[in-house]
């Protein structure tokens, strides 16, 4: 039973900041709710990497190559199926498949490796969205027909698509923390060296961790990919940085053990919906990434000097 | 004799990591000559040295930062130089040579003082910041540009950036000038002295009555400085703004040559000399890039890949003991 209050609590600053954004944009916007649910479905890939984030997070990592690994997928989904005209099965897997090497590499790499995760994701950011411009060369290829046709008309036997995703990821982080991974991760995070102390395999927690990172960057890839309809080298944009601070709205902080994936959830969604309320105040679409990225920026920046640790 | 001969030894213990830059830079020529003759001949040596200029005092600014802490690292640099590529462009356009250098290299400081501001006194992380703040410059050069290329180089910048005096690149001078005034405030002044002091111990410099946080934020002030001053020169070679995120891939080269040139991520130890041959030696490995005629694209590839090397053999946590 405390459980489930502890998870409620948790989960309410991600909720109140989307519901605040909700009701801003309600007021402001009289189309905000004919459009919700094409808004929703357009902001769950950044919620997907919010949960991503969150998960290396509570263990005190970081993932900064979230775009880099996004675009990346797309570019693999979509080559492989215009290029190669694999099976339209296999084309579903390939998402999947590539967030979980990805995931797999950055693991061995920061918990194997002994690497400063910060630097590392930051270098292979770089690699993986240049491989993405080796693939793809420039926006082209196509998706199954069926696939787009189920994102553009954001329903799946009736049932809408954001919820369904959503409902995908509130299971998800449901089966984490009911998990013996999770306990792990809260303590590896909070104090490596105690957890280490009572015989747990830090590295390997830290490397698990990376590896459910990488296959929900997978997810939001396939979700992304599906959306776009195509492939796209420039996809991405502020990805990482929502991410991280949707996870830091979620509760996660930089030292670690702590964060709640569903809270960071909801907040990546708020996240995108402040997009579309700058967008929508009036500001030129040239000056929009530069008052977004300020916006966020200010938010990260205020989280940060609310939970700094008195130092010297 | 043989006291001598140990004192060389020592010598050669004590400065082997930033001299291991320099043997790096002696293979890579050795190979060059291999695959291209008149690799390693003076002309083709002098022209990398005029090519490096840039990354070179841009590398200046991020062994400031690298010094000053236990994570410390400025990643906007690379999204520094690029806006003051564009805002060099634009401002040309109205303001003399003087105006123009003044106020770019005012905006890069303040830039550096807000990355400062951010990680030393709200403490936020210094990549989550510096990448931060690197998203805010480019979004600064997209509202600038507003996607089209403006302004020109001048041929004062031209000369900076490609002239030479009596056969020495002038942007070569600049670099080695920017150097020498950089290592007197890193070895002559108090600053310095306090820089290496908050590296290696910030809670005993505290106790010595030295704020960590504004010798930090001085640290990241400077390298914002130098990254915009790079973009001068950078400008002058492109000639034209043909975006606005033109230096972005200088980037990660910027943070390798400084790990890779001897200088300790975590703080407190290194200096320039190490830095100036790794950066010699990655403009060389960007000039093979060119003659094996490698895309723009493989080059970030490569360069993410040689970063994660560079980290694996330099930056690596201490194994958790009990």
């Amino acid at each position: 039973m405390s459980g489930v209050r502890k998870q409620v609590l948790q989960i309410l600053p991600g909720l109140l900041f989307l519901f605040l954004i909700s009701l801003i944009s309600s007021i402001l916007m009289p189309r905000f709710v004919r459009l919700l649910p094409s808004s929703l479905l357009l902001a769950i890939p950044t919620a997907f990497l919010a949960l991503a984030e969150t998960l290396v997070m509570i263990s005190g990592e970081v993932d900064l190559s979230l775009t880099g690994s996004l675009v990346l997928i797309n570019a693999v989904a979509v080559s492989a199926y215009t290029d190669y005209h694999i099976n339209e099965l296999l084309f579903l897997a390939i998402p999947l498949i590539a967030g979980l090497i990805i995931g797999v590499i950055h693991g061995l790499l920061v918990a194997f490796g002994r690497l400063n995760s910060f630097l590392v994701t930051a270098g292979t950011s770089f690699a993986w969205s240049g491989l993405a411009l080796v693939i793809l060369r420039q926006p082209r290829g196509n998706v199954p027909p069926w696939f787009a046709e189920v994102f553009s008309t954001g329903k799946i036997l009736g049932i809408p698509l954001a919820a369904m995703f959503a409902l995908i990821a509130a299971l998800f982080w449901l089966l984490f923390t009911l998990s013996p991974l999770a306990l792990k991760s809260y303590a590896v995070g909070s104090s490596p060296k105690a957890t280490f102390s009572f015989g747990i395999n830090v590295n390997r927690v830290k490397f698990y961790a990376f590896v459910l990172n990488g296959f929900l960057v997978g997810v939001a890839g396939l979700i992304m990919t599906g959306i776009i309809g195509s492939g796209d080298p420039r996809l991405g944009g502020f990805s990482t940085v929502l991410a991280v601070l949707a996870a830091l709205i979620g509760g996660a902080t930089f030292a670690g053990g702590t964060g709640n994936g569903l809270g960071a959830f909801l907040a990546a969604i708020g996240l995108q919906f402040t997009r579309n309320l700058i967008a929508w105040v009036g500001v030129a679409h040239y000056h929009l990434d530069l008052f977004y990225g300020a916006a966020l920026l200010v938010l990260i920046a205020g989280i940060s000097y609310l939970r700094r640790s008195r130092e010297i | 004799m043989r006291s001598k001969l140990n004192k060389l030894i020592q010598w050669f213990q004590a400065r082997g990591k930033s001299l291991l830059p320099f043997g790096l830079v002696l293979l890579l020529l050795l190979i060059g000559q291999f695959f291209s003759p008149g690799f390693f001949s003076l002309s083709h040596l002098t022209h990398i040295l005029t090519l490096a200029a840039p990354l070179g005092i841009m590398a200046i600014g991020q062994t400031f930062v690298i010094l000053s802490g236990k994570e410390d690292v400025d990643f906007s640099s690379g999204a520094n130089a690029s806006l003051s590529i564009v805002l060099t462009a634009f401002l040309l356009q109205r303001y003399n040579h003087g105006i123009t250098a003044l106020i770019i290299l005012t905006v890069g400081f303040i830039v550096g003082l807000m990355n400062g501001f951010g990680v030393r006194v709200i403490g936020i992380p210094p990549l989550i910041m510096t990448f931060c703040s690197s998203m805010l410059l480019y979004g600064v050069g997209q509202a600038i540009t507003r996607g089209m290329s403006i302004g020109t180089s001048t041929p004062v910048l031209t000369f900076m950036a490609l002239g030479r005096i009596a056969g020495i690149p002038v942007a070569f001078v600049i670099w080695m000038g920017s150097t020498i005034l950089a290592a007197l405030v890193l070895h002559a002044t108090i600053y310095g002295r306090w820089l290496y002091a908050a590296g290696s111990n910030p809670m005993a410099t505290h106790l010595a009555g030295i704020s960590n946080k504004v010798v930090g934020m001085v640290a990241y002030a400077l390298s914002g400085m130098l990254s915009a001053f790079a973009g001068l020169l950078f400008l002058g070679r492109f000639s034209i703004p043909s975006g606005f995120r033109m230096a972005e891939i200088y980037t990660l080269p910027c943070i390798m040559a400084v790990i890779l040139g001897g200088t300790n991520f975590f703080g407190g130890e290194g200096g320039f000399t190490g830095s100036i041959g790794s950066v010699v030696a990655l403009t060389i490995l960007d000039s093979f890039f060119t003659i094996f005629n490698i895309s723009q694209a493989w080059r970030t590839v490569m360069y993410g890949l040689l970063l994660v090397i560079i980290l694996i053999f330099f930056v690596r946590r201490e194994r958790l003991r009990i």
